[in-house]
């Protein structure tokens, strides 16, 4: 018996192989939009991951030091310490020239210390390579300056000699290293790491304009002898174990990620519309069927049972077509949000895709689960049709119907959850749960509001469409069971896209009024090597000598980072020239008091972005504890400032201060501010052409510069957009799913129609006005949803998640685009299932019954 | 008003062929009552199909006032269908999403430009019917002969010449029935209206004018207009006749 209901059920798929086929689609979308995320997130952290195990090697615990690192007083006391092995280390990526700037890992360490840390061949007394051609390299390295071993496979891939000379790029100036001898693979093919140069830790030193630091000291200590030099360790100094450092970055990365997952989960729920669509209308095909079935003494259970194997079959299908989808288009969102990471936060290598089996059986199974669930009310349906209901098909409608006004009351406990939600939790999860709770608040009320909407229209439809218009608004009631639903995915979509493009277009705004305040320089300088070393790559002090001594410069704002830690979170030190911009720069202070802020500043006091004020619960008037080369340092903030440069927060002081409580300032960034009668654009030509082959900067006008800004901003958001239209293309493969199964099963009311002498050309007008109508009624309930949804992701998610505090900004073109795009989508959808119009049996269909 | 030439329908090819009509030939004029007669699956609707242009004929010429269907596009077909054939269903096939009085209205408002008073006449022709008072009410919630009703106001809503009934009382008890049968039969003796009425009740069959067997898709006269208005005075059903 089962079998043959298999049977029943398998047939009815095969006969209607399109709506088969867009239901396989909605769940793969789903679950390749999962897939292509989760990969993007993972291979991007196990790339930065992979290159943190390939440096730390076999050490227990790293000590780090200030933000310049640890003096070298400080590290011979360490290396001094009884019960504990330990090692220097600098690190530094840097863009090599000879390989096309592509990034070099560099690794300074102490040969002699060496051995116990890492196995890298040359440098290892215990490597297994021991001829006499690798002691040779090791010599070298410790003899000859500027002295550097390479991996093999980077130097192969590059078509680079083992004994070439190979620039690197530090910070804004190149350096020469020779190569000495090579790495060879067996660990580094292991760990996926192909690009790393080991030198002897005073090269590095050299090199990379550390003299008298390094970045770390790696240990290889029991647990109590950790304790015994925790005790005793100087205040500046401070022990992590190695995964410490990922950890880091997992938290720096922590809300970006947390933001796509959550754009991946709204794919999942959207394609479950899908899902649903088409399960229900496979019932409500079948439902003469199933009660001829029923008649024929099939139980409930039974039906229940094969209408969920049915969907288990389709899930099957279809999630293992999304994991094919989802592993192509990891392709593109791997590249993006590694270079959005590498852009904002920390520098990644993107080293193509890998495939993680947990990740894969993850979205299998989420597809697999978001199937049966979409198919849960569907199977019950199908399990309930009674015998007497083959010969009763609006039997489902008339209970559609009754069944509005109660869904709407739903939809009003929905959105009390939203309120509840957003005043009772504080959590980026709890602003999820506001922004899901307020979709199906909408969502509920779509069928009451869709019978309001087509009763109005009905008068609007008879007198532009006539007969076929009317006959089109009661179309879509008589048939709320499925229209609605259509309308629903549709309206979400539409409101999805409407709230990101309003939050987006407002950040947008937010940006440029920030950028016009803090952007008043004439030219602007970066060092080049920011692209690998990030704040690590510094402008050289010629560079801001000879600057200084232009004609044609007033004045020079050095803008330093580091990066640095607050309460174990990851924070950012500023320092800024407070004299140069206090006259100069607007920023946006929280109190208004410019001025005086400023020479707060200039007397050793602090500001802090608002992300820092909210993220630690600081305000103007508090003080801040920070670690300083001298121990512990209570500083007093003079004001907070509004800042979109990091989310993660910054503590902005004057160079003097820093340099006061922790070591020799830096540069990363220059905004030259040039005398009134020189002009920025024969300056900039001039600049450019004077530290051509000298400097390796990023010179920008102050236009160049606003625009790279925006540009960023835009790229930042640009796997949104492929998301967004993912989740588009979903909602309309809905609508077209919608409609022929519509037609499918309004046969022979069209049959009636066409008899009665309803002309092709009415019967397609009928059709599209109903399509369309479907179009404008999602338009218009996505219009308020999608602003809702636009208040909640700016003013709850972000500020929960980021703590930037967004302008709204309303913007009149998105409400038409979104409208407009309703509407095109709507009439699209029709254009296939009026193709099939022609072949309507108007024989056949009249005796139907 | 019809003329009928050697049609034949066959649904189907080569081996799966079912011839449905043979070289059917059958005149039709103004204001006759013709019923045919016939089991299930005999070809009676099929005949009527082709008559009203829904199915074209595999063979044979059909004429309607002169013109001939078979030469007509599916837009002059249409037109045909809705301004001079008034059509009634077994199921009565009122749409379920429109009111009674919009499913009266619906073939006249089909029109690119509907007659003036249409609305009256949906009205008037409900009064004359006894289901005025409905008008307003939904299909379902109509008995039968209600419904059966509703859709003969609606197959008279633009004034056809003809009515194709098909197995009218097929789906109504027996005194709904006959009162559907005495209307069609007013209106082909008082208005004039050529009715052709496909049933497999011989009871229904002596209301008509003349009366043709269709078996196995050809069709032969069963009973003359003589015979079968003094059947329907003397109210003698034809089986009953056959069978004196």
């Amino acid at each position: 018996m089962f079998r043959l209901l298999r049977l029943f059920n398998y047939r009815h798929l095969r006969r209607r192989p399109l709506e088969t086929f867009l239901c396989l689609l909605g769940i793969a979308i789903g679950v390749a939009v999962m897939l292509g995320i989760d990969l993007a997130n993972e291979n991007a952290m196990a790339s930065f991951r992979r290159s943190v195990e390939a440096v730390t090697g076999r050490a227990t615990h790293q000590i780090h030091g200030g933000p310049n690192g640890i003096a070298d007083t400080l590290a011979a006391w360490v290396l001094r310490q009884p019960n504990v092995q330990a090692a220097p280390v600098i690190e530094y990526v840097a863009a090599c020239r000879e390989a096309d700037k592509d990034a070099l890992h560099i690794l300074g360490v102490d040969p002699f210390l060496e051995a116990p840390f890492r196995d890298y061949g040359a440098l290892s007394q215990n490597s297994q390579r021991h001829d006499a051609r690798s002691e040779t390299a090791a010599m070298q390295v410790l003899i000859k300056p500027g002295a550097v071993l390479v991996s093999e496979s980077f130097l192969s891939k590059h078509g680079i000699a083992s004994d070439d000379t190979l620039h690197v790029l530090v910070g804004s100036q190149w350096r020469a290293l020779s190569v000495v001898g090579t790495i060879p693979e067996n660990l580094l093919a292991q760990l996926g790491f192909d690009h790393l140069a080991i030198c002897d830790i005073s090269t590095a030193q050299e090199v990379l304009g550390k003299i008298g630091y390094v970045d770390r000291m790696d240990l290889i200590a029991s647990a109590q002898s950790i304790a015994r030099l925790r005790e005793s360790l100087p205040p500046t100094l401070q022990i992590f174990a190695p995964s410490g450092r990922t950890q880091r970055v997992d938290d720096m990365l922590h809300s970006f990620r947390l933001n796509l997952t959550a754009l991946s989960f709204l794919a999942v729920f959207v394609g479950m519309f899908l899902i649903y669509n088409t399960m229900l209308f496979a019932v409500i095909h079948r439902r003469r069927q199933l009660g001829i079935l029923r008649c024929l003494g099939v139980t409930p259970k039974q039906i229940m049972g094969t209408a969920l194997l049915e969907a288990l079959a389709l899930g099957i299908v279809g999630a293992l077509l999304g994991l094919v989808l989802g592993v192509l288009l990891a392709q593109y969102t791997t590249k993006a949000v590694s270079s959005t990471i590498s852009q904002l936060y920390v520098f990644l290598k993107f080293e193509g895709v890998a495939l993680h089996p947990l990740l894969l059986l993850k979205a299998f199974g989420l597809g697999m689960l978001a199937t049966l669930v979409a198919t849960a009310l569907p199977a019950y349906e199908a399990a309930s049709t009674s015998a007497a209901v083959a010969v009763r098909r609006s039997s489902l409608e008339s209970r559609a119907g009754r069944w509005a006004p109660k869904v709407a009351w739903l939809g009003v406990l929905w959105l009390l959850m939203a309120v509840l939600a957003y005043f009772f939790t504080e959590s980026f999860w709890g602003g999820l749960f506001v922004a899901l709770s307020l979709g199906l608040a909408a969502i509920c009320a779509t069928p009451l509001l869709s019978i309001g909407l087509t009763t109005k229209l009905a008068p609007i439809s008879l007198k532009h469409a006539g007969q076929p218009g009317l006959l089109a608004t009661r179309g879509i009631r008589a048939a709320l069971s499925r229209t609605a639903v259509a309308i629903a995915a549709l309206m979400l979509s539409l409101s999805m896209l409407l709230s990101m493009r309003l939050m987006i277009t407002s950040f947008r705004s937010t940006i440029n009024v920030w950028v016009n305040h803090i952007l008043e320089g004439d030219v602007y300088l970066a060092a080049s090597g920011f692209a690998t070393a990030k704040w690590q790559a510094k402008i050289a002090p010629e560079l801001i000598a000879f600057l200084a001594q232009q004609p044609e410069v007033e004045a020079i704002d050095q803008y330093g980072v580091t990066e640095f830690e607050y309460r174990s979170k990851p924070i950012y030190l500023i320092a800024i020239s407070a004299e140069v911009v206090k006259d100069r720069l607007r920023f946006l202070f929280e109190s208004n008091a410019s001025r005086d802020n400023w020479a707060r500043v200039i007397a050793g006091e602090v500001i802090v972005s608002e992300t820092f004020a909210r993220r630690f619960h600081k305000s103007a008037g508090d003080t801040i504890a920070l670690r300083t080369s001298n121990g512990s340092q209570v500083f007093q903030i003079a004001d907070v400032f509004i800042d979109y440069s990091f989310e993660q927060g910054q503590v902005m002081m004057d160079h003097a201060t820093y340099e006061r409580y922790w070591a020799p300032s830096h540069a990363n960034n220059l905004g030259i501010f040039l005398k009134p009668e020189a002009d920025a654009e024969s300056y900039l030509a001039h600049l450019r052409r004077a530290l051509a082959g000298r400097f390796e900067v990023n010179i920008s006008s102050n236009r160049e510069l606003r625009e790279e800004v925006l540009r960023i901003f835009d790229q930042t958001f640009a796997i949104t957009n492929v998301l967004q239209v993912l989740t588009a293309i979903v909602a309309f493969i809905g609508i077209i799913s919608a409609i022929m199964s519509l037609l499918v099963e309004r046969t022979r009311e069209l049959g009636i129609l066409r008899a009665l002498g309803m002309s092709l050309p009415q019967l397609r007008r009928m059709v599209f006005w109903e399509s369309g109508l479907m179009g404008t009624i999602a338009g218009v309930l996505a219009l308020p949803t999608g602003t809702a949804l636009a208040f909640v992701l700016i003013y709850v998610i972000n500020l929960r998640t980021f703590d930037w505090s967004i302008a709204f900004r309303w913007e009149g073109a998105a409400y038409l685009q979104t409208f407009g795009l309703a509407f095109l989508t709507s009439l699209l959808a029709a254009v296939y299932p009026l193709t099939r119009l022609k072949q309507i049996p108007i024989a056949g269909a009249m005796r139907e019954e | 008003m019809i003329r009928v030439e050697h049609i034949s329908k066959t649904y189907g090819v080569g081996p799966y062929a079912t011839h449905a009509l043979h070289e059917v030939d059958l005149t039709i004029a103004r204001g006759e009552f013709v019923a045919l007669y016939g089991a299930s699956g005999s070809g009676k609707s099929t005949l009527l199909n082709l008559i009203s242009g829904i199915d074209p004929p595999t063979s044979g010429k059909i004429y309607f006032e002169d013109q001939e269907l078979t030469a007509m596009t599916d837009t002059q077909l249409t037109v045909l269908r809705r301004e001079k054939i008034g059509f009634v269903f077994q199921f009565f096939n009122l749409l379920p999403t429109l009111s009674i009085i919009e499913n009266v209205l619906l073939p006249g408002q089909l029109r690119e430009k509907p007659a003036p008073g249409l609305h009256e006449r949906a009205v008037a022709l409900l009064a004359r019917l006894g289901i005025r008072d409905r008008h307003e009410a939904f299909p379902e919630q109509l008995s039968g002969g209600q419904q059966q009703r509703v859709a003969i106001a609606r197959a008279l809503i633009n004034d056809p010449p003809l009515i194709l009934a098909d197995e009218p009382t097929g789906n109504l008890d027996s005194e709904n029935g006959l009162n559907i049968l005495s209307l069609l039969k007013q209106l082909a003796v008082q208005e004039r209206r050529t009715i052709l009425l496909a049933t497999h009740s011989v009871e229904a069959a002596r209301f008509a004018d003349r009366l043709y067997q269709v078996r196995d898709g050809k069709i032969t006269m069963l009973a003359s207009e003589t015979v079968l208005n003094s059947l329907y005075s003397s109210n003698i059903s034809p089986s009953t006749a056959s069978r004196v």
